[in-house]
């Protein structure tokens, strides 16, 4: 990677660097695909959790329509009965991308199949972030540090953990188009160039049609500039760079439906538009600079600035205080105080990717690039051109926000990786330099022993830990970021590897076995997943808007079996489907995410849903003998544990995850649901509601009839003392 | 291609000549001496075996013999053949399409047999004739419990239904380890006899022609699941390049089995499991392939399944969940051959391809199976055979990978009621695929390629010029 | 004839851009109520206002193709104030879209204008003027064909 400037004229010597370089990125995106396929390897062609199922389910359905259908997309088989406007509440960008792929391969004689096409995207897409991030460092520091800087962010696990094979994700594409936008923003930046800046919005457009997270970009551009602004290094280059880039961004920003006329209403989009007006101002005032005596214009602008900044935040806040604009959200908060979402919303606080970051997590996405990363920074930092203001601006910016929220370390690992490769290109350009100037003595032309031996052993160990940090990010992807979720690896008895797929089981027997038209009620993790592989209707999923319906199925699982019946009935469903871990040990099951459940519904409904009284009397969150009453007739209790003492034949239950055991007579039976199906590992769980009686009894009654006389019946049949009094 | 539409002709013609007629009414002319029926009911689908001893009365000799069956069973006829005992001759045995509407209304249609040599008056014969469809008893009761025994129901006639007089006849049954009369007769002569594992009714005497209001319902034991695949799509891909034959079979797949009364109880289906390995759910399938299968894989809509087991020729399957009564299951699976084990060169260009009908599970009766035979890009079909008489057949064209021009050549049959022992049928298709044909196609990927090169070649050419 | 143009075209330009500073002047009375401070600051005000209206004469004077980025400029400062008042007037933001993007479309096109101006009276490095032009009429393009896939 060590490449040496030679004189142009030696053709034979560029031939051979530009063939080098050549190879050098055919390798970069070889590792890049190839250490993301671990997943198919170890496991399938699958798509992987939960988000990336809707986008299949989105890609299919735009393969099998139309782009306009697409756009107008009513879905009636989630959010029942509510539907879904999908075509105008998803960014499209990912879709349609790689819709525009399965048709390019049909063109050239390729008919893959789609949910290949889909498997395999993140991985294509991650060679084209290293070459972006080539360009992008080439233009901050050289093409050294660019190519560092690629082959750092091809297997970088941080970027891996959202872009293995499967990984269908939003995310798969946007960190793409991030590098690729601020590639050319940063071109743009330097040369003034329209072109580049138009380039910028049109890539910056592509982004907004892929990702929520486009709005780090919004913010992130006028910072840079307003920044350069405060330092004084306002000229015309950025002018032209920024007000084209807004323009164009700004009008093609809203052409997503989705986005609307946020970019003009939104809180998020205002700083881009503040730093627009500024800019025109300070355009001018440079415009007048240029003629009068600097004293002068000093006390104009000073002057003038504060008027038109007063002015501008006092309109921002009238503007919200009325309502034009509409007022910052949740997530925004929660980005600033860590609390707010645990208090205020607790659908947002569920979600383990909002939760702020646990610290060994940076070492374990990013190895020594994260201590190389301020290093960089401070390198940057002493040079201080115009395109390292945005990088620094970047990294303090970014590195603020990960800690807050996990999921941004995405957004992080790119700039570590152009930092660190800043770093250690500068390190070896000054280690690895054997050529005459630095290690003979420039008076008597000897060489310098002890030079060559520093030289020797710095490189040496900066290359050491280049090896280290290859096996580092081979050992995170296949061990960490490779597992599809869907399925979990284990091993047979004899302790062959074999594989646990309770949930494609379930979802497999919903799909074959129930009306096409049936109503899944279904804690809304799992929402995207049964319509992506069950194909059946919901009544939430993962894409969390209506919290109040949300709450209706956390009520519905919390409440006693009568009430709960109703509940569901009123809204049509017909089977509920809990994920049950306690034989297997699985631990992110329902009983451990209920009282979540339990929160949101008591958001709703204080009265009759109270997380206090799922304790017991200890103030403890326990599920055998000593639960509280609230819980063991929660319908979620009884589905989950239901059978489950049985199955040793000796009476009693170890719940592997929670570790307590439970002994028969702790569960109460069933009246109003009947057992549908079960996975081999009792990990899914379907019940199904049952009819309502035929000779009109209260299903309860109705039970407790035909219990009883069953049990006369075993009574007569084995003649055994009747002990197991039924409470 | 002419060949092909001459055969597309005769074929026309001939289903012209069958075209439906009502009211059809068999020329008296034969008397049924024996009449002797035994039906085995031990698999999914009918498999009968009647015995015929035949007579002409007529007064000249008569070659043509129907055989009456109700137009339900009629219609779900896999293979019926006939031998004469003494002879060792085959009869043309062919389905019509006449049909006798009987006062009650029922409906009868007819097989058609005729004899090689023509019987003279007075003249007596003995056909043997074997009949296999794809009905089979329903559940009784509908729904059961998962851990009780499975019987099924068989409603058919207890006096032989015939287009002619019948002097003497039996009924058997066979197949099962216990038999029951529903709704017996009080009359001691008439009821069943049964014997170990079968039961038999008769001898009756002097049975008039289009008797076919003396129905047996018929209970018998059968704790083992019912499948039916309700359709097979089966394509094979024939690779000259590859020198391979790659299968692929979609299966869509029901247990007609009883219906689980209660829901299905993870727990209780794990006790059953512990004490035995019968039941009336499908826990494996046993897939039996053409010997030498590589390649194998097994994926449902969902994604890979990973439970199977390859043995030999044998390919065993798990389905995700054990499909208990009234369930489904979809599945693909497939697997490679090799070209030589299937296609036959006849001379340079011509070759003959032999294709298997059925690999499938073993006592599974098929609805409607699709066989697709995917012939090399730019090969020519030159006839077409098939061991069955099929429902439709069509040649068209598919794209497939790397098909730059018309792409693969498709020849689809498409087969109604098909059983599993007719694995052993072979489709036939002769086709010419030459030289040219087989290096035109790397020569057209190669081109395009380069074409695709040279273009973004140009392109980057001129972008420097615009700099 | 065209210098006549000219000066009210520039009039209107300098106001538009200058808004901000005759407010400036007004409100910084009562910020900073010293009145020596407050008159030289109106004095520079003055000054720059006269100093910069003369070298934008000689700008104007020297290249006619910035003179009619000039014309086109007022245009669409112009059209773009139409239709704020039009929208004012008729009190009904329907259409939203159609009138976003068509004052958009009068804000970026002036936005490209300017930059394209700028880099005529003094090219940036390594950006020659008519590859300035071509990247103009790139932006512009695009600039155009999002307005009116935007407007319907």
């Amino acid at each position: 990677m060590v490449e040496k400037q030679f004189s142009k004229d030696n053709w034979v010597i560029q031939w051979v660097q530009s063939i080098l370089m050549i190879t050098i990125f055919i390798t970069i995106f070889g590792a890049a695909i190839s250490s993301r396929l671990f997943s198919v390897i170890k496991f399938e062609s699958i798509i992987h959790e939960f988000d990336p199922w809707f986008n299949f389910r989105a890609t299919k359905y735009l393969v099998e329509n139309n782009f306009k259908d697409f756009l107008n997309w009513f879905d009636d088989r989630t959010w029942y009965p509510l539907g879904r406007v999908t075509g105008g509440t998803l960014y499209p960008g990912l879709m349609t991308t790689s819709a525009a792929i399965w048709h390019l391969f049909r063109k050239i004689g390729l008919p893959i199949d789609i949910r290949n096409i889909c498997v395999l995207f993140a991985p294509g897409f991650a060679g084209f972030t290293a070459w972006a991030t080539y360009e992008f460092t080439k233009e901050i520091k050289d093409s050294r540090a660019g190519l560092f800087a690629a082959a750092f962010m091809a297997i970088v696990p941080g970027y891996i953990s959202r872009s293995v094979a499967g990984a269908y994700d939003n995310e798969a594409i946007a960190i793409t188009l991030l590098m690729v936008t601020f590639m050319f923003w940063i071109k743009a930046a330097k040369t003034g160039s329209i072109l580049y800046s138009a380039l910028t919005a049109v890539f910056y457009f592509y982004m907004v049609s892929a990702w929520g997270g486009y709005v780090f970009i919004t913010n992130l551009i006028p910072l840079h500039i307003f920044i350069l602004i405060l330092m004084g290094r306002y000229n015309n280059r950025l002018y032209s760079a920024y007000t084209t880039w807004y323009a164009i961004g700004t009008l093609a920003s809203m052409q997503i439906p989705f986005v609307g006329f946020l970019p003009i209403r939104s809180n998020d989009h205002m700083a881009a538009l503040g730093v627009f007006g500024l800019i025109q101002i300070v355009a001018f005032g440079n415009f007048v600079k240029s003629q009068v005596s600097s004293n002068k214009f000093r006390a104009i602008m000073i002057v003038s600035m504060i008027i038109i900044l007063s002015v501008g935040v006092i309109g921002l806040f009238t503007l919200t205080y009325f309502g034009f604009i509409a007022p910052w959200t949740g997530r925004f908060y929660s980005l600033w105080d860590t609390n707010y979402a645990k208090i205020h919303i607790p659908i947002i606080a569920s979600v383990s990717e909002h939760q702020p970051v646990a610290w060994p997590a940076f070492f374990f996405d990013t190895h020594f690039l994260i201590w190389l990363f301020p290093a960089g920074v401070f390198l940057l930092f002493l040079d201080l051109k115009d395109e390292h203001v945005f990088v620094i601006a970047y990294a303090v910016l970014c590195s603020y926000f990960t800690g807050v929220m996990i999921r941004l370390m995405l957004t992080l690992t790119p700039i570590i990786c152009v930092c660190a490769a800043v770093a250690l290109s500068k390190i070896f350009d000054i280690y690895l330099n054997f050529s005459d100037d630095s290690i003979r003595d420039k008076t008597t032309g000897q060489l310098k022993l002890g030079t060559i031996a520093t030289h020797f052993i710095v490189s040496g160990t900066f290359i050491f830990y280049l090896f280290l940090f290859v096996l580092h990010c081979t050992w995170v992807t296949r061990n960490a970021y490779s597992s599809p979720s869907v399925v979990l690896p284990s091993t047979t008895r004899s302790g062959e590897p074999a594989l646990i797929d309770d949930f494609r089981e379930a979802y497999y027997w919903l799909r074959m076995n129930t009306d096409e038209d049936a109503k899944v009620a279904a804690w809304w993790d799992y929402g995207y997943q049964i319509g992506g592989m069950a194909d059946r209707t919901t009544l939430v999923d993962n894409n969390t808007w209506n919290n109040t319906h949300i709450a209706i199925v956390g009520k519905a699982l919390a409440s006693p079996e009568e009430k709960s019946y109703k509940l569901l009935k009123e809204h049509d469903v017909d089977y509920v489907l809990v994920v049950f871990g306690g034989l297997l040990g699985f631990s992110g099951d329902d009983l451990n995410k209920f009282l979540w459940m339990i929160r949101i519904a008591e958001g709703i409904w204080p009265d009759e849903v109270s997380e206090h009284s799922f304790y017991n009397d200890n103030n403890d969150y326990r599920v055998d003998s000593t639960a509280s009453k609230a819980m063991r007739e929660s319908v979620m209790y009884k589905m989950s544990f239901q059978g489950f003492t049985d199955i040793m034949g000796h009476g009693t239950g170890q719940d592997k995850v929670r570790g307590q055991t439970l002994q028969e007579g702790d569960v109460l039976p069933l009246d109003y649901f009947e057992e549908a199906f079960t996975s081999e590992n009792w990990l899914v769980r379907l019940y199904k509601l049952k009819d309502l009686d035929a000779e009109g009894r209260d299903l309860h009654e109705a039970s407790e009839f035909e219990r009883a006389n069953t049990k006369a019946l075993k009574r007569k049949a084995s003649k055994k003392p009747d002990l197991d009094l039924r409470i | 291609m002419m060949k092909l539409s001459i055969l597309w002709l005769t074929l026309l013609a001939f289903l012209l000549a069958q075209v439906t007629a009502e009211g059809f009414e068999v020329p008296q002319v034969w008397e049924n001496l024996n009449f002797t029926r035994q039906v085995d009911v031990s698999r999914v689908y009918g498999r009968e075996k009647i015995l015929l001893d035949v007579k002409n009365v007529g007064k000249e000799d008569a070659t043509e013999y129907f055989m009456a069956l109700p137009i339900d069973l009629l219609n779900k006829i896999s293979v019926v053949t006939s031998i004469i005992k003494d002879r060792e001759t085959f009869p043309d045995t062919l389905l019509t399409k006449n049909i006798t509407i009987l006062d009650d209304g029922s409906k009868i249609g007819y097989v058609k047999m005729v004899l090689p040599e023509p019987a003279a008056a007075k003249e007596e014969i003995s056909i043997i004739v074997t009949l296999e469809y794809n009905a089979r008893g329903v559940p009784y009761p509908e729904s059961i419990g998962l851990n009780e025994e499975q019987h099924l129901l068989l409603t058919t006639n207890k006096l032989p239904l015939s287009a002619y007089l019948t002097k003497e006849s039996t009924l058997l049954f066979i197949g099962s380890s216990s038999f029951e009369e529903i709704n017996g007769p009080s009359d001691e002569s008439l009821k069943g006899e049964e014997g170990e594992n079968s039961i038999s009714f008769g001898p009756f005497k002097n049975t008039k022609a289009y008797t076919n209001d003396n129905k047996v319902k018929l209970k018998y034991l059968h704790n083992v699941p019912l499948n039916v695949v309700t359709t097979l799509k089966r394509d094979l891909w024939i690779s000259h390049w590859g020198s391979v034959v790659q299968f692929q079979e979609y299966y869509e797949l029901t247990n007609r089995a009883a219906k689980l009364n209660k829901g299905f109880s993870r727990l209780e289906h794990m006790k059953q499991m512990q004490q035995t390995l019968n039941g009336h759910y499908r826990g494996i399938l046993d897939n039996i392939l053409p010997t030498g299968a590589t390649d194998h894989y097994y994926t449902d809509l969902v994604g890979m399944v990973s439970t199977s087991q390859i043995k030999g020729a044998h390919f065993y399957l798990k389905p995700r969940y054990p499909i208990y009564g009234g369930w489904k299951y979809n599945y693909t699976i497939g697997w490679t051959n090799e070209l030589s084990d299937f296609v036959h060169s006849i001379d340079n260009n011509s070759f003959i391809l032999s294709a298997p009908l059925l690999n499938g599970p073993v006592d599974t009766a098929y609805d409607t199976v699709e066989l697709s035979l995917y012939l090399p890009e730019g090969a020519i079909v030159e006839e077409i055979d098939s061991p069955l008489p099929y429902e439709k057949v069509s040649i068209d064209t598919e794209k497939s990978y790397f098909d730059l021009n018309k792409g693969h050549v498709k020849v689809t049959f498409t087969f109604n009621n098909l059983i599993d022992e007719l694995r052993g049928g072979k489709v036939l298709i002769k086709y010419q695929y030459d030289n040219v044909a087989f290096y035109k196609k790397p020569l057209s990927i190669a081109t395009y390629i380069f074409v695709a090169l040279l273009s973004i070649f140009t392109l980057n050419q001129i972008n420097i010029r615009v700099n | 004839m065209a210098k006549k143009e000219v000066q009210v075209n520039k009039k209107e330009k300098t106001t538009e851009k200058a808004v901000e500073v005759p407010e400036a002047v007004e409100e910084s009375k009562p910020v900073v109520s010293q009145k020596p401070i407050n008159s030289s600051i109106s004095k520079d005000f003055s000054e720059a206002w006269g100093l910069s209206m003369k070298s934008y004469f000689e700008q104007v004077s020297e290249d006619k193709r910035i003179m009619l980025i000039d014309i086109f400029c007022l245009f669409l400062v112009i059209f773009a104030a139409l239709q704020c008042v039009f929208m004012i007037l008729i009190r009904s933001t329907f259409p939203f879209n159609a009138f976003l993007s068509s004052f958009i479309l009068c804000v970026g096109q002036f936005v490209l204008l300017i930059s394209l101006r700028l880099q005529l009276t003094e090219p940036f490095p390594h950006i020659s003027k008519s590859r300035a032009f071509g990247e103009f009429i790139f932006a512009s393009l695009v600039l155009h064909f999002i307005s009116l896939h935007f407007i319907n």
